[in-house]
């Protein structure tokens, strides 16, 4: 029995879907996919708890809380759009393989050379994709993004961790700010030993309203990450589901835009 | 501000600006009545959209029951009704109630009707409503007409 040839990048299909991409990281890099999803469990939970007892969230929640209070005693309104204090939450193994597969090869207008930064291998995968753990804050109004987003780099700095601030709007009608507030995290390795690595925590600040339509647009959005994007004329396509979607998130944008002019008219 | 009030507060869990807020409000209505002030009591409710909210100080002596809104939209308000014997209907509203042992599900509320119709509701949740029972029985209870002693208003 003659051993399986090696594939070269260059010469490999590219793979078509997660079954095809998990035989190209064995093939192309030695990565066996057992054992990954019980290490990726065993990662995110630590990164989850260190992050949680650390200094800078606690003293962020503190500091969340005082800014409704103010908002609160000043105007008689509520600053936030949501009841409870913001949760950490993991990227659970199934989309965390799906964004590997799409940096590598889906989004990966260079194939088959590497995308643009390399190959995104399990050695860097902690280091490289900076949602693993992420948490939400939804406000009310568009303004109260920007004060979140203040609160977040302060509290970074006072931390001394690295912070990155994305306005994020999309032709997907997505918007939000995304902070990534980086720091070393010490993880676990398969042989039980551990690791320090930078790795980000996503802060994802947004209002009421796009929260509430970025749920119900969850699924549709779900089943395009998985496909290899497309350039289709959407914006003509009124009865897909691509031409609602986009442009509710469009259409809410602009409205709470009116909605903070209204409010500067009528408030004194 | 006296220590029982002091101690209520600290049980409250107020952030910083709350805390600074009500206390300011208790100094106010202490420097207008120019005497500590009997009991205090935060009206506050859960939304199940934002959480825990304040509405309103309410604060009693033998003589006075009064009502200062918490947030300042519209300026500071400081309200004084007479309360001795004044107090025509009392409807309290509990759920997940049980005296002496709140819970954090528990909810209670009261609305005092006073004499010339006035009304005061006063809401609390969780262990907030243990203080309420507490005030109201020591303050609204006796004062409900026929019960109440002293001069009729």
């Amino acid at each position: 029995m003659t051993a399986r040839p090696k594939f070269r990048a260059t010469e490999y299909v590219k793979p078509s879907d997660l079954d095809e991409y998990a035989e190209w990281l064995e093939s192309e890099f030695d990565v066996e996919l057992a054992g990954l999803p019980e290490q990726h469990e065993r990662v995110a939970s630590a990164l989850k708890s260190q992050f949680e007892r650390s200094d800078f969230w606690k003293a962020f929640c503190s500091e969340l809380s005082e800014l409704g209070s103010a908002y609160y005693l000043r105007t008689g309104g509520f600053f936030f759009g949501a009841a409870s204090d913001p949760i950490v939450t993991v990227k659970d193994w199934g989309p965390f393989w799906l964004k590997t597969y799409r940096r590598n090869v889906l989004e990966n207008t260079r194939w088959p050379r590497p995308p643009s930064g390399g190959w995104l291998l399990p050695q860097d995968w902690y280091r490289e994709i900076t949602d693993v753990i992420r948490t939400k804050v939804v406000v009310r109004y568009l303004d109260g993004i920007s004060d979140v987003v203040r609160l977040i780099a302060e509290g970074a700095r006072k931390a001394r961790h690295g912070s990155h601030v994305a306005y994020q709007a999309s032709e997907e009608g997505y918007y939000a700010a995304h902070i990534d507030v980086r720091r070393r995290f010490e993880i676990p390795r398969a042989d039980f030993d551990t690791d320090r690595v930078s790795a980000a925590v996503e802060i994802q600040v947004t209002t009421q309203v796009k929260d509430v339509i970025a749920e119900l647009l969850h699924r549709y959005y779900a089943v395009r990450r998985a496909s290899a994007p497309t350039d289709d004329m959407w914006q003509w396509d009124y009865l897909s589901d691509g031409f609602r979607s986009r442009y509710l998130g469009h259409m809410a944008h602009y409205l709470e835009g009116v909605i903070m002019d209204l409010r500067g008219r009528v408030t004194p | 501000m006296n220590a029982r009030v002091a101690t209520y507060l600290d049980s409250l869990g107020l952030t910083e600006a709350m805390r600074f807020r009500i206390e300011s409000l208790i100094t106010n209505y202490e420097e207008l009545l120019d005497d500590e002030l009997g009991d205090v009591i935060l009206s506050e409710y859960i939304s199940d959209d934002v959480g825990r909210v304040f509405e309103s100080v309410w604060a009693f002596t033998d003589d006075l029951i009064m009502e200062a809104p918490v947030a300042s939209d519209e300026g500071d308000q400081f309200d004084f009704v007479p309360l001795r014997r004044s107090v025509r209907h009392w409807v309290i509203k509990a759920k997940d109630y049980r005296r002496g042992a709140a819970e954090d599900t528990s909810r209670l509320s009261m609305e005092v009707w006073l004499a010339d119709e006035r009304v005061a509701r006063l809401r609390a949740s969780g262990r907030n409503c243990d203080h309420l029972m507490t005030v109201g029985r020591a303050r609204i209870l006796q004062n409900l007409a026929p019960l109440a002693s002293g001069d009729a208003d």
